[in-house]
């Protein structure tokens, strides 16, 4: 069992305990003095086990602070990735290259040493996950001084390295946010190579958006492919970032045409990819439903919208008084309510 | 470290940065492929922030002359040499569309130093001032155009860069095959660019017949790290001589720089060079 899976069960009982009042209450059912002793014995010696081992959170203020002490641990993180780079652009030009060298490649891992003292110390991973982000700070930092140091070419594989780097630690600690900081630099890794299969240079990949879609699909695929026995809360992670990789490019051309590698001319490209926009958002709400995948569901929503919201912008904005533009808007959200409230009725319907 | 995702990320932090300084090694290993003496003018100081104790040169260079309305030394041929398909005539259906999709590749470039380049350049500035003259003499320039132009024409003479760029192929070594002076021509690493141009007539207003035309947009290495041993030359001026620029002064400074078997380039001497007299 990890913190998550303890976490769950912890909530379980709650929930549990709530209901059986409840069902007290109403004199739906009661259990004997003994059995409910029984049971609240149980529970209790369970929920301290829990807490004691995983440092879960028993009550809604301990659930309120953990999001407060999770959002100061980002925070702390990103700062102290900042500090980490300005510090060694202080000092490097004082220091020999060498001592430069030197310190570069141990910087990764000492902070990777760190990690491992704090995920020993305390089950949460907050210090942890500061420590994990400053190591892959650190390495990205290792990197690309090393290539100014040495006025070295610029390559797409310090991608891979940082990416590969990120989801090492993120899987030996179950960290969410440095498994993210990986996908974003392999889906950077993947769409520059994409790009140099055309023959163009690996720093063009923002101008041909379609070097995104790959990336994007395989990082669909990944949790298909790959079982997450230990770190269930992956799989939403890539899909969501395999979404997004899919999404945000379809969106750039369906308003760029000429940023397409298809040799059309650019109104029927903006036609093409505003289609592909809506057959997949479309898509991806359906099969959020089907497979109860909510970061689909929500994911496919705000891109379908965002597609609908372009398209009125497109057809309306110049001609029409803005009253009745905004006008529009809110009867089109509406309208979707009224789909989306119906789709929920039949799943209700289906529902045992 | 027992967890093996934490000793796979050292292990891969260890490689890479192994890699990356074998790489090094390899490329400054034996004879360098070039070995230029340049001087401020062709490797300034590049800027950097405050908070930045780092120093650099920055490689600066320059194109040989030629009109917008047609291709000049860098046309079809020399673009299909850098590795661009041209196959398609320019005439055909669809070749605009398909030449003004074509993105920058990497190919190498030939920069050639204080060379013919650079003359027929200056030359070519030289009797542009001429002219100028000419026609301030004739009173169709007034005294402040001309004052700039010779002012202009100053600083060129003892700050413009003499590095100037003269060739691009997709093949290092043929490239140093056509140009094989390394004391006076490197060979980098650069960024190159097809255009798609279709001139315009204004004293016939027409269109005149497209051409496709190439540039190098950058060198993907520009910039030159100064080691510590090395700053001690500059004698702690760096601030000044950003300051005032090297048109104002001639150069302050030589710089040896040296191109390895990876064609990526270091510092491999900094001295201290004495005022231009003006």
């Amino acid at each position: 069992m990890n913190r998550a899976e303890a976490q769950r069960r912890a909530d379980r009982i709650r929930a549990f305990r709530d209901e059986l009042a409840d069902l007290e209450r109403d004199q739906v059912l009661a259990l004997t003095a003994e059995q409910g002793g029984r049971l609240r014995t149980h529970q209790d010696a369970l929920l301290q086990r829990l807490a004691g081992e995983f440092d879960i959170d028993l009550s809604d203020t301990q659930k309120q602070m953990s999001w407060g002490m999770r959002i100061a641990s980002l925070l702390g993180a990103i700062a102290l990735c900042a500090a980490v780079f300005f510090l060694f652009f202080r000092i490097w030009g004082l220091l020999g290259t060498p001592v430069q060298v030197g310190i570069l490649v141990t910087a990764p891992l000492v902070a990777l040493a760190l990690t491992e003292f704090a995920a020993r110390r305390e089950e949460t991973l907050y210090f942890a996950t500061l420590a994990a982000l400053a190591a892959c700070a650190c390495f990205i930092l290792d990197l690309s001084a090393l290539g100014a140091i040495f006025n070295m070419r610029p390559t797409q594989n310090a991608f891979l390295a940082w990416g590969a780097f990120a989801l090492a630690v993120a899987y030996a600690y179950g960290l969410r946010l440095i498994l993210a900081a990986g996908i974003l630099c392999l889906a950077g890794y993947l769409s520059a190579t994409v790009g140099t299969w055309s023959g163009f240079y690996w720093l063009s990949l923002g101008y041909r958006p379609e070097n995104f879609l790959l990336g994007g699909a395989l990082l669909l695929a990944a949790p298909e492919l790959v079982r997450h026995r230990r770190c269930h809360d992956f799989p939403p992670i890539y899909r969501i970032f395999g979404l997004l990789s899919l999404f945000i490019p379809i969106l750039v051309l369906s308003n760029w045409g000429g940023g397409s590698y298809l040799r059309l001319q650019d109104s029927h490209v903006e036609v093409i990819y505003q289609i592909a926009g809506f057959v997949l958002a479309a898509a991806a709400i359906a099969a959020g439903i089907r497979r109860q995948w909510r970061e689909v569901t929500n994911t496919g929503s705000v891109f379908f919208v965002i597609h609908l919201y372009t398209k009125f912008f497109d057809w309306w904005w110049d001609w029409m008084p803005k009253y009745l533009f905004f006008a529009v808007l809110s009867l089109a959200a509406v309208l979707v309510l009224l789909i989306l409230r119906r789709l929920r009725g039949v799943f209700r319907e289906s529902a045992p | 470290m027992t967890r093996p995702g934490l000793m796979a990320a050292a292990v891969l932090a260890l490689a890479a940065n192994g890699v990356a300084l074998v790489g090094v090694a390899r490329n400054r290993a034996g004879e360098p492929r070039a070995e230029l003496n340049l001087t401020e003018r062709e490797a300034p100081l590049a800027w950097v922030g405050d908070e930045n104790s780092g120093l650099s040169l920055r490689l600066e260079w320059a194109e040989p002359r030629r009109d917008w309305s047609e291709p000049g030394w860098f046309g079809r041929e020399e673009l299909e040499a850098a590795g661009f398909d041209c196959s398609l005539p320019l005439d055909a259906e669809g070749a605009e569309l398909r030449y003004r999709k074509v993105l920058p590749i990497e190919a190498y470039a030939a920069l050639e130093y204080d060379g013919e380049a650079w003359r027929t350049w200056l030359a070519a500035e030289e009797a542009d001032l001429a002219k100028a003259e000419a026609e301030f003499r004739r009173g169709r320039l007034d005294a402040r155009a001309i004052d700039w132009q010779r002012q202009r024409m100053k600083g060129i003479r003892v700050g413009h860069t003499r590095l100037f760029l003269i060739d691009v192929d997709r093949e290092a070594a043929r490239l140093r095959e056509r140009h094989p002076d390394g004391s006076r021509t490197l060979v980098a690493h650069a960024l190159v660019r097809l255009d798609y141009v279709q001139p315009w007539d204004e004293a016939r207003k027409k269109q005149l017949p497209p051409f496709l035309r190439g540039s190098v947009e950058s060198l993907l290495v520009d910039s030159l790290h100064v080691p510590r041993a090395q700053r001690a030359t500059l004698g702690g001026r760096e601030d000044q001589l950003r300051r005032s620029p090297v048109t104002e002064r001639g150069p302050m400074y030589a710089v040896r720089v040296a191109y390895g078997s990876r064609l990526e380039p270091w510092i491999a001497d900094l001295r201290s060079l004495a005022p231009t007299p003006h």
